[in-house]
């Protein structure tokens, strides 16, 4: 099976230029270190701090990170939409934001298509005043699909 | 506001971590470790890579 992969020779544009996609994807893991603490504080106010430490003493974060694994851009992605997912008080916004971040999660790795299926699920049977009682089995089932489409990196 | 200001000390400090650890790692000096210098190798070339699911090198004349 032969993948082109379109994000990766785009990315590649910009490697001749020293230092430049290094200090990029730096950027980029720092949002993801970010978002693990904002998502974790919806969960409880201590692991607002424990996640990026979590993270940030990570071999495969810290190596991933420093050698561009195109890994870092897809949960770059996916966090943030997992935020703004479990921040949903009812109306489109956040639905827009969510299918946005993961479309464009979809370029980078194709596995990320298939987190559209649990999200899907989540806006259709959960209503937004009962989030708060289902926040941990959702985390817990979102980790799960993270694991399960990407979990020959880890 | 300190939620801000405590997210923004986050970020500049993992920033700023990361940097320190590439910089340490030769990462940043040296684009040999980098997973898509050799995209960018086969492009200075001239040459579009073409490869298998498995990453093992297919064809450059696909195209």
């Amino acid at each position: 099976m032969i993948v082109p992969k379109p994000f990766q020779i785009l990315l590649s544009l910009i490697a001749p230029v020293p230092w430049l996609l290094t200090f990029l994807y730096i950027i980029i893991g720092s949002v993801i270190v970010l978002f693990s603490s904002r998502i974790a504080g919806l969960l409880h106010s201590q692991a607002a701090l424990l996640a990026p430490l979590l993270l940030l003493f990570n071999n495969e974060f810290i190596l991933a990170t420093i050698t561009a694994g195109s890994i870092i851009v897809l949960i770059g992605l996916v966090f943030p939409a997992l935020y703004y997912l479990l921040t949903w008080q009812g109306g489109k916004k956040n639905i827009i934001i969510v299918s946005l971040l993961l479309l464009v999660a979809g370029l980078t790795r194709p596995e990320a298509w298939l987190l559209v299926f649990p999200v899907a699920l989540f806006f259709i049977t959960h209503h937004p005043a009962k989030i708060k009682a289902n926040l941990l089995p959702l985390a817990l089932l979102h980790a799960a699909s993270i694991l399960a489409v990407c979990g020959e990196n880890t | 506001m300190r939620k801000h200001l405590g997210e923004a000390a986050l970020f500049a400090g993992s920033v700023i971590f990361l940097s320190l650890v590439a910089f340490h790692y030769g990462a940043v000096l040296s684009p040999d470790t980098w997973s898509y210098s050799v995209y960018a190798q086969e492009l200075r070339e001239g040459r579009l890579p073409v490869y298998s699911h498995d990453g093992s090198f297919l064809s450059t004349e696909f195209f």
